[in-house]
């Protein structure tokens, strides 16, 4: 059995529940050499992960391998004995698990939690532990391991406490690394450094490694090749230079189209034909700008987290407003919906300064109408006591002062019909909804009221990238024919590139830099700009497909 | 409507005991509220010559040691003590959650002051509370349910407190803030309204801890006066006698206590269940 | 605390002045020379400066029932409240841990289920029915237990008074005759009371046993090959008892409440009965200390699980 490392064989993976058995892998095969590396790609519910789990034998209770074969280095050990696999965890396989701060024992120091993994295998003295652990510490670049080896994950940042969960896993040298979404839930920036890092370390000690992720690009870097699962199927499997120009199945097909590339429009993501430039209405002189945030500073417990900013847009513009977490930039943008106050500076809203009206009685203010806002998860941004249709009424029925009757629910059909929810669906609960489903509810009601001033908070963050490009493109719609002004909030340049005309990149509360987006993204001035760039994690279309 | 009541059936189908556990509470509330037309015979009347006779045919529960039926006496007593849980969880619950959910929502000094009393209040020892409360307003069944709503206060505040800050800043609410709706209009129309279910569980648990602590008083001689028919102030009695083997005496309302704060409990648990299966303990 | 009870002293029913008073023909004449004597003429913040002052010096009042001052009333009565709750929060715990952490350890087995039957009963029978049944049971019928008044039987005397705890009097002294009588007294209140409590330590301890197995640290500790029985303590129980320490101190001070019921019901010569008897008696002198001593109970008991605390959480002493 010389040459493969890793065998899959038909996998079958089920789980109980109270509503009954649910199959959620159906028969995958794989098979991975020593020091390779492959990419598993899906989307959530696609099986990828219960994969990964039922090589380590980690399911939950509920479920059950039902047949197939998981052979290591030559050995079955699908129904391996607990103590078997014991021996091999840690020792032969490691994982590292998607958000690094709950894998972590919170009340262990994390040095101790690096020796627990070293002493799982290894006998040695509690002086070489620790030599040993430092040496894990400093090899997954933890600056001043020596001082952090007693700190607890609480007190170190996200990909902190990633590099100590890399460091756990290849404490005892394993032959193969399995890789859960390891940079989900960081920064952009942070996302590329673990990666490097993870990469670095797998050729140097040729592990083989698993990666598990929802992110083509991701995959695309960092491994040779790439297999796409589809509700617990297998769709495609191809060296990843081959699959990215060349998918095969329309799947993957939709998901590469869908996944943004440096080049890719809106129009691109679902397979639309390329869309006019947009022409605004010239503008008179002296027209007040729709918005004009003059020097807001927001404090929290005294240190600013939004600090003397200042922005303007013009009527039907579209300007992002790009930042990592901490950025300031949801604080801002729930100061220009007022939300919440400010601590200083002003925003004017077509001439009218609406910082004199504090945030909590704004609602009963006429301008209310004007700015909307869109949330970030669908899924939590729904009353789950309104069904779609309330939901998408509520603002009518308040800000409009519409009566229930014809005339409400008129409006109500016709808003759901232009952002392209059927009307059967109006009756329904938000649990019985999709998340693109919720998404479209959630920007129904934001413009039911025809605002002026639309918000957008990270409207796609919680998305699997399929559903991201069609409420783009449905977003991208609304800017383009009804003239709608976007406030775009979000961590991805790329996406940010598509949707708006012009950019204001954030950074722990200032402004980094501001400009069109083009230019900015093709010759960004900030060193800032340029990491955020860089870390962006793309591929790039064969010339055939691009178009 | 009928489509809630269709999902309720459905879902108690799958829950055996939870559906056992609400219909013996629907009969025992059905007993409590006709006890008067139904007592086989008057429950306060003595009637010394048939004094601490054991369960026998004629009285299914035995007699006490004024010869009155025990059965008799339970039944009536079921509707005091019912009364007295119903109206102190009531008032607590209305109370609690309307203050705790107002200081959830603002946040701010008030919420972290409001906070910290009801934990210092919790974990005081609520009983020796309520005695001293009954003690200070006198010995009156009124007092007792004030007594118990004051005691089972603070659960509902750190309930509706807690439910309502971590929503307070939910998607939803603030898109009912940017929809126009006041502050005090999402508290009330908006935030209760999805805290109910969560607290449906709390008031079923706390019933029956409102009738422990109701009879606990009336057996140390606080709040109800014999001879009114109480379960707490029945096993007072019979506590003299548990020396002797008169076991009927406390054992049955021992029983009905227990059975009456099973049933709350099990409900409780069982909506607990239904509600978020992940918390099942 | 101390101000909470000033203030139940004052909405307390009547004017203390009149129970102060020679009987109930005194005249209006003395009852305003006593109001003058006590203060109660003085504007409240005044009042409540000098009982405060009263309660630092140890002066809590005489008691109308007993004749004896409040504080040595108590004194008299505490060991034997103290040890009563003690000795049944060691049994509750020596019962609930394990049970909890068999039943997490095997979900949905029979001691599992087990385990919670037992919870759910337990904690709907009332103290002071599961005593009476356990004097019947015990008593009456089996003759096991001894005439359940009090803390030691009409023929055995009273050791030595060293530390007030009878147990440890008795083992001090080295009257192992008397140990055993007063264990024998001591073990139908303790076990009735400890009935009560095992429900919530049990439950706790299985729910918070269960999360911390079932937690992603858990996993990461089974994903490196750690050996069963270390990540079942250190990475389960550990953080596990942390929650569990936290309903110790709530069920130390349900238990403090329930000693009321519990001493009445065994006829135990504790706190919890003296402050009963004087509150049936309108005597609320007594009543008051009670209240303040079970305050001050209670603040040492958070106290020491707040240290206990900071010894099981690091993340505390680290800040």
């Amino acid at each position: 059995m010389s040459g493969s490392l890793l065998a899959v064989r038909d996998l079958h993976v089920a789980f109980h529940t109270r509503g009954g058995v649910v199959d959620a892998v159906r028969g995958v095969d794989f098979e991975l050499a020593p020091g390779d590396t492959l990419a598993i790609v899906g989307e959530s519910g696609s099986g990828k992960s219960v994969t990964a789990y039922s090589v380590m034998q980690l399911l939950d209770r509920s479920a059950r391998i039902k047949q197939g074969q998981i052979v290591f280095r030559g050995e079955d050990i699908t129904r391996a004995a607990p103590s078997r696999m014991k021996a091999l965890r840690g020792a032969a396989i490691s994982i590292v698990f998607q958000s690094p701060r709950t894998a972590l024992n919170p009340i262990r120091p994390i040095g101790r939690q690096v020796m627990d993994a070293l002493s799982a295998h290894e006998d040695l003295s509690a002086t070489e532990l620790r030599a040993r652990a430092l040496e894990l510490l400093e090899a997954v670049r933890i600056r001043d391991a020596e001082q952090r080896f007693d700190a607890y994950p609480e007190q170190l940042s996200g990909g902190m406490c990633q590099r100590v969960m890399i460091a756990m896993a290849i404490a005892c040298n394993p032959a193969l690394l399995i890789a859960d979404e390891p940079t989900t839930g960081l920064d952009v920036t942070t996302q590329k450094t673990v990666m490097d890092l993870l990469a670095r370390l797998i050729a140097e000690r040729n592990m083989g490694l698993v990666l598990i992720t929802h992110d083509l690009g991701l995959a695309a870097r960092y491994c040779r090749n790439v297999m796409v699962m589809e509700k617990g199927l297998v769709v495609e499997r191809a060296p990843a230079v081959e699959l990215f120009s060349n998918p095969v199945h329309p799947y993957t097909r939709k998901l590469v189209a869908a996944s943004p590339t440096f080049e890719s429009t809106v129009q691109d993501l679902v397979g639309a034909p390329p869309a006019a430039p947009v022409v605004r209405p010239h503008e008179e002189r002296g027209t007040p700008l729709l918005l004009d945030v003059q020097a807001v500073t927001k404090r929290y417990s005294g240190s600013p987290v939004v600090d003397q900013v200042s922005l303007t847009m013009r009527r039907g513009e579209s300007v992002g407003l790009v930042g990592e977490s901490g950025s300031g930039k949801s604080t801002l943008s729930r100061m220009i919906c007022r939300l919440i106050d400010h601590d200083g500076g002003s925003v004017i809203f077509d001439g009218q300064d609406i910082g004199d009206v504090p945030a909590r009685d704004f609602h009963a203010s006429p301008l209310r109408r004007d700015i909307q806002i869109v949330f970030q998860d669908p899924h939590e941004s729904l009353n789950p006591r309104f069904s779609a249709f309330d939901c998408i009424a509520h603002p009518v029925r308040r800000l409009l002062k519409l009566k229930d009757g014809a005339e409400l629910r008129q409006r109500v059909e016709a808003v759901a019909d232009r952002c392209g929810l059927p009307r059967r669906l109006l009756p329904r609960f938000p649990h019985q909804l999709s998340g693109g489903e919720k998404a479209r509810v959630g920007i129904a009601r934001a413009i039911a009221v025809e605002p002026r001033l639309l918000v957008l908070d990270e409207p796609t963050a919680a998305l699997d990238v399929s559903v991201q490009a069609v409420v783009l493109k449905l977003l991208d719609d609304l800017r383009r024919d009804d003239g709608l002004a976007f406030l775009f909030v979000s961590h991805d340049l790329n996406v940010v590139r598509m949707m708006c005309e012009r950019i204001v990149v954030m950074r722990r509360g200032t402004v980094v830099e501001e400009g069109a987006s083009r230019e900015l993204f093709c010759a960004p001035r900030a060193e800032y700009t340029r990491d955020l760039l860089a870390s962006i994690p793309h591929f790039e279309r064969r010339p055939s497909l691009a178009g | 409507m009928n489509a809630t009541l269709r999902h309720a059936g459905w879902v108690l189908r799958g829950n055996p005991v939870t559906a056992i556990a609400a219909t013996a509470m629907l009969v025992l509330v059905g007993l409590a509220v006709a006890a008067p037309w139904i007592v086989p015979y008057d429950p306060v009347v003595s009637d010394v010559s048939n004094a601490l006779k054991p369960p026998s045919a004629a009285h299914w529960a035995g007699t006490d040691q004024l010869g009155r039926d025990i059965l008799s006496r339970l039944l009536s007593a079921a509707r005091l003590d019912l009364a007295i849980a119903f109206s102190a969880v009531g008032i607590s619950f209305v109370a609690g959650a309307v203050i705790g959910a107002l200081c959830g929502y603002a946040g701010g000094a008030l919420d972290r002051w409001t906070g910290r009393l009801v934990d210092v209040l919790m974990a005081f020892p609520l009983f020796v509370l309520a005695m001293a409360l009954v003690a200070a307003l006198g010995n009156r069944v009124e007092n007792i349910v004030i007594a118990t709503a004051v005691i089972n206060l603070p659960f509902y505040i750190r309930f509706a407190r807690a439910e309502v800050s971590v929503r307070r800043n939910a998607g939803w609410v603030e898109a009912a803030r940017a929809g126009g709706e006041g502050r005090f209009s999402i508290v009330l129309r908006f935030l209760i309204p999805n805290i109910l279910p969560a607290m449906a569980v709390q008031i079923s648990l706390n019933l029956g801890w409102a009738i422990l602590n109701a009879a606990g008083l009336s057996f140390l001689g606080l709040g109800v006066q014999a001879p009114t028919p109480e379960w707490g102030i029945m096993v007072a009695e019979g506590a003299r006698f548990i020396g002797t083997g008169q076991w009927w005496l406390v054992a049955f309302p021992g029983l009905a206590l227990m059975l009456a704060v099973l049933c709350f409990n099990l409900l409780g648990d069982g909506l607990r269940d239904i509600l978020d299966p992940r918390m099942r303990t | 605390m101390v101000v909470f009870t000033f203030i139940l002293m004052r909405v307390l029913p009547g004017d203390p002045a009149t129970f102060f008073a020679s009987g109930p023909n005194a005249g209006q004449e003395e009852i305003e020379q006593l109001r003058k004597q006590l203060g109660l003429d003085r504007p409240i913040p005044v009042q409540l400066v000098r009982y405060l002052g009263d309660v630092v010096t140890g002066n809590l009042g005489r008691s109308m029932t007993t004749g004896q001052p409040v504080t040595t009333d108590l004194a008299q009565r505490l060991p034997a409240s103290l040890e009563l709750t003690f000795f049944a929060l060691i049994i509750a715990l020596s019962l609930a841990l394990p049970l909890g952490i068999a039943a997490a350890l095997r979900p949905n087995s029979i001691i599992d289920h087990g385990v919670r039957v037992l919870c759910t009963l337990g904690v709907c029978v009332p103290t002071f029915v599961s005593g009476l049944l356990l004097i019947y049971a015990f008593y009456y019928l089996l003759g096991l237990a001894p005439d359940p008044t009090g803390r030691l039987d009409v023929f055995s005397s009273p050791p030595p008074d060293v530390t007030g705890f009878l147990l440890i009097d008795f083992l001090l002294a080295g009257d192992f005759e008397g140990l055993r009588a007063a264990f024998a007294q001591l073990v139908l209140p303790a076990a009735t009371m400890a009935l009560f409590v095992l429900a919530p330590l049990a439950r706790m301890t299985r729910a918070s046993m269960l999360a911390a197995l079932g937690s992603d640290f858990v996993r990461t500790a089974r994903s490196i090959g750690m050996a069963d029985r270390r990540v079942i303590l250190v990475y389960g129980l550990r953080n596990a008892l942390l929650p569990v320490l936290t309903i110790i101190g709530v069920v130390f001070s349900t238990m403090l409440g329930a000693n009321v019921l519990v001493e009445k019901v065994f006829s135990w010569p504790g706190i919890g009965s003296y402050a009963l008897d004087a509150l049936l008696a309108s005597d609320y002198a007594p009543v008051q200390g009670f209240v303040l001593l079970i305050a001050v109970i209670f603040v040492l008991v958070n106290l020491t699980i707040d240290i206990l605390y900071s010894v099981v959480d690091p993340r505390m002493s680290a800040e």
